[in-house]
Formats: C-alpha cells, structure tokens, sequence
C-alpha cells in the first residue's frame, strides 16, 4: 500500500489551508480596522492603540514557539497543509495531536509504527474537523448574547462589571497555574520565577512609568522563567 | 469622547463580520477531509471511525461551551470571535490580550478595554502565523538540530508565562487573585483524588468553571461588602 504522506502534503491541501489561513486573516485585519477606529471615536489615545498593538505582537512570540514545536511532531503524522490549518485555524496543539492518536488507535496501530494505514490519515481529518467545528459553532451561535449573560452575574451593576471581569481572569489563570503548581517540577519553578520576576517588573513600574517595561516585562519574566528553571 | 460609537456602529460591525466569518469557517473545516476522502478516496472504515470520534468528542465537546463562556468576560465580543477563529486561546490569545491591557493600563471588561484587547489579540494573530508558516518550512530540520535539553526547555515557556500574567493582575486585586489559585489548586487537587468522577461528561470541566465562576462570586460578593463597609463608614 502507497505512504499517505503525497496526499497529505498534496497542492489542494495547501490550496485549502491557505483559505483556511486567508479567512483567518481576513477577519483580523478587518477586526483590526474596526477597532482602530472606533478607539480613536472613543477617545483611546494612538499611542495606547499602538502599545496594545505592540505588546500583543512581543507577548505572541513565545507561546507561538511552543505552538511550533507542537506542529513539528503534528505535521510528520498528518503533513505539513494540515498541521499549519489546524494551528492557525480554531485548533488547539493539544486535541489536534490527541486526534491522530485517537484514530491510529481505532485502527490498533501506533503512530510510532513504521507502516499506518492510510485510512487513519483521513480518520485523522474527520475527527479534526468534527472535534472542532463546535467551538465556531457556539462562538457564532452565542457571542452577541454573552454581553446579557455577563451584564447578569455582574447585576446590572455597571461598576462591577470590571470587577467580576478581572475576577474571572484571576480565576482562569488559577486554572491554567493550578497544574503547574501542583507538579513540583520544573514547570513550577518556571511558574513562580515567572511570577516574581513580573512582580517586580510591576512594582518597578508604577514607580517609574518606563514605557518598555510594560512592552517587554512578559518576555523578561518568561525567558528569566526557563532560564531559572532550565539551570536548577 | 463618543459613547454610541462602540454600542451602535462598532459592535453589530463586528458581529456580522464576525458571524459570517465563523459560518464560512464551519464549512471550511470539513473541506481537507471531503477531498481526501472523496477526490482521493481514502475512505475510512466506519467501525474505527466512530470509535474515535467518540473518543475525541467525549473529550472536547464539553470545551466548545465552557470555553467561550469563560473566557468571554476577558475577551469580550471582538476577541472571542477573533480568539475563537484563530484557535489556541487560553496558551495565546488570552495571555496577548491580558498583555495588551495591562501594557495600556486599560479596565478588563470595559468597553475600552475589549477595543484594546482585540488589537492585543489581532496583533498575535499575525506573529503566530508567520511563525508557524516559518517553523512548516524550516521547522522539522531546525528542531531536529537543536539539542533536546534546549527544545524541552521551550516547554517551560508557558508556565513562565502564565506565572508572570498572573502576577500583573494579582497585584492590584489580591484577594480575589488568592482566591483563585486556592480554587484552581482545590479543585484540580479534588478532581486527581476522583472526587468529580460521578459527573456524566468529563470531569475535568470542574477545574476550569470553579476557579472562573468561584472567583468571580467571590468577588460579586466581596464587592458588595466593601461597597456597604464604605457605605456605613460614611454615614
């Protein structure tokens, strides 16, 4: 039986992520365009609008790196098309390689063997495509209603509105750190000079008001994290 | 200063923008596997195929609704269509639009502030696209070169990420930020030890809503607290 690896890295599967991309593109620029402009109605100074801009590029570097490296082991089982859409498109790193796995598995191999059917490869795509699909699904479904939702926990209280919003990012990121934490490995020794480092970044910074500390304090923290936890 | 701007013309802007972009995106994604089976014909077995689609879907269906509720108080309109479409959110987006906001001192959840994180979040967009567009070229061959002390380190990015945002948000609001790393650590203490295994779907959903929902309660209820503290103290 003939390797799956030219169909998964065939021109019409790039030719479809490059859509996928496209439409992804797309919406940012429009998105961006929008918000530019309703900022500047609103009041919000260029220099903020350029801050956000900048800092969201810095702080996407790193992240993006991990998100790499995911690809690479992704794109030996599914090709190169395939692994960039799912990447850059809804997916996230950890269901798009827990996908293959799962239909090598229904087919008793492992993606580790030397010969894998190539009906796990379009398996692979149904199940990408399926275990997806529900995130856009419900964002288009439900965005606009959310704001009514959100206005509710906060109680029709506009003050509070900011409070329960910061409220729930101090809950997501005990969430996110509540692994890490718990592993007493490295992962936490990253996460807590991490921490420490952009505490102090911080403080330097509501007494300084150095505008680059604020551009630049997250890729201190994280390259100080690794560094910290990589030597120890 | 103008305040209709944001609700009358930027945000049903976005929503139709962003509704047509995300319904062209859900046809979009069954395209690479109609070709390959059908132009191909790679046509999976069924038997093997549903057994991983139950698999997959037992796993992350539940996630297509927590998600977007979750992290929508941080996002706001724009960012959550902008977050959702490009993927990767609570490991990119949500740290690039944590950034963006703390970088221009911009409120969370304020109108101003889903302006901001939506250029935050749009920003990451770009860079993440490009070097996953670099790293599908060079990536196998570079990273095959590195020495594996070196990429397993990358690993540790994120948690030194997520470390460093959280110390920029709980140092204005330490309370509530105590109280969700208790919850985040309390319930995934909980969930290890099984004590979640009787929900029906994946338990591990606790570990997200608990820490989310809890500390928003908790800061609904604290605030109002305060609120009647100050009060009192000014009659």
């Amino acid at each position: 039986m003939k390797n799956y690896s030219e169909i998964a890295n065939s021109p019409v599967l790039w030719f479809l992520t490059a859509l996928a991309v496209g439409l992804v593109l797309l919406q940012t620029i429009r998105f961006l365009k929008k918000s530019f402009l309703a900022g500047k109605e609103m009041g919000i100074s260029n220099e903020r609008m350029k801050t956000a801009f900048v800092t969201g590029s810095i702080s996407a570097i790193g992240p993006s790196i991990v998100i790499v490296i995911g690809m690479v082991s992704l794109l030996i089982v599914v090709g190169g098309p395939t692994a960039l859409m799912r990447l850059a498109y809804i997916g996230n790193v950890a269901y798009e390689l827990l996908a293959a796995e799962f239909a090598a598995n229904a087919y008793g191999v492992a993606l580790t063997d030397a010969v894998i059917p190539r009906e796990v490869f379009s398996t692979t795509l149904w199940i990408m495509a399926f275990g997806c699909v529900g995130w856009i699904v419900v964002t288009a479904l439900l965005t606009d209603k959310m704001d009514k939702f959100k206005n509710k926990l906060a109680g029709g209280a506009a003050a509070m509105i900011p409070v329960i919003s910061s409220a729930a990012m101090l809950g997501a990121y005990g969430y996110l750190n509540a692994g890490y934490a718990i592993s007493l490995d490295k992962n936490t020794i990253a996460l807590v000079t991490g921490f420490l480092i952009m505490l102090a970044v911080t403080i330097i910074y509501k007494k300084t008001k150095k505008k680059w500390l604020n551009e630049w304090g997250l890729t201190f923290a994280m390259v100080g994290g690794v560094i910290v936890a990589a030597l120890i | 200063m103008n305040n209709n701007y944001y609700n009358q013309k930027y945000i049903p802007q976005i929503i139709r923008t962003g509704k047509i972009t995300c319904w062209v995106g859900t046809l979009l994604v069954f395209l690479p596997a109609i070709i390959v089976t059908f132009v191909f014909g790679i046509v999976p077995s069924k038997g093997p195929l549903m057994v991983a689609l139950v698999a997959q879907l037992s796993i992350n269906a539940v996630w297509w609704f927590v998600e977007p509720i979750s992290f929508f108080p941080i996002l706001g309109i724009p960012g959550t269509y902008i977050s959702f479409l490009s993927g990767n959110i609570s490991n990119l987006r949500i740290p690039c639009a944590a950034a963006a906001l703390k970088a221009t001192e911009t409120e969370v959840g304020s109108e101003e502030g889903s302006v901001i994180s939506t250029i935050g979040v749009g920003a990451s967009v770009f860079v993440n696209i490009l070097l996953l567009v670099v790293g599908v070229i060079v990536g196998t061959k570079l990273i095959s070169m590195l020495p594996e002390s070196v990429t397993k380190s990358f690993s540790l990015l994120l948690p030194a990420l997520f470390g460093a945002v959280f110390a920029q948000f709980a140092v204005d609001d330490i309370k509530n930020a105590i109280c969700g790393m208790s919850l985040g650590i309390g319930s995934l203490l909980l969930y290890k030890m099984g004590l979640f295994n009787w929900i029906p779907f994946d338990p591990f959903i606790v570990n997200i809503l608990v820490p989310i929902f809890g500390t928003m309660l908790f800061a609904k209820l604290t605030y109002k607290k305060n609120n009647a503290d100050e009060k009192t103290a000014e009659n």
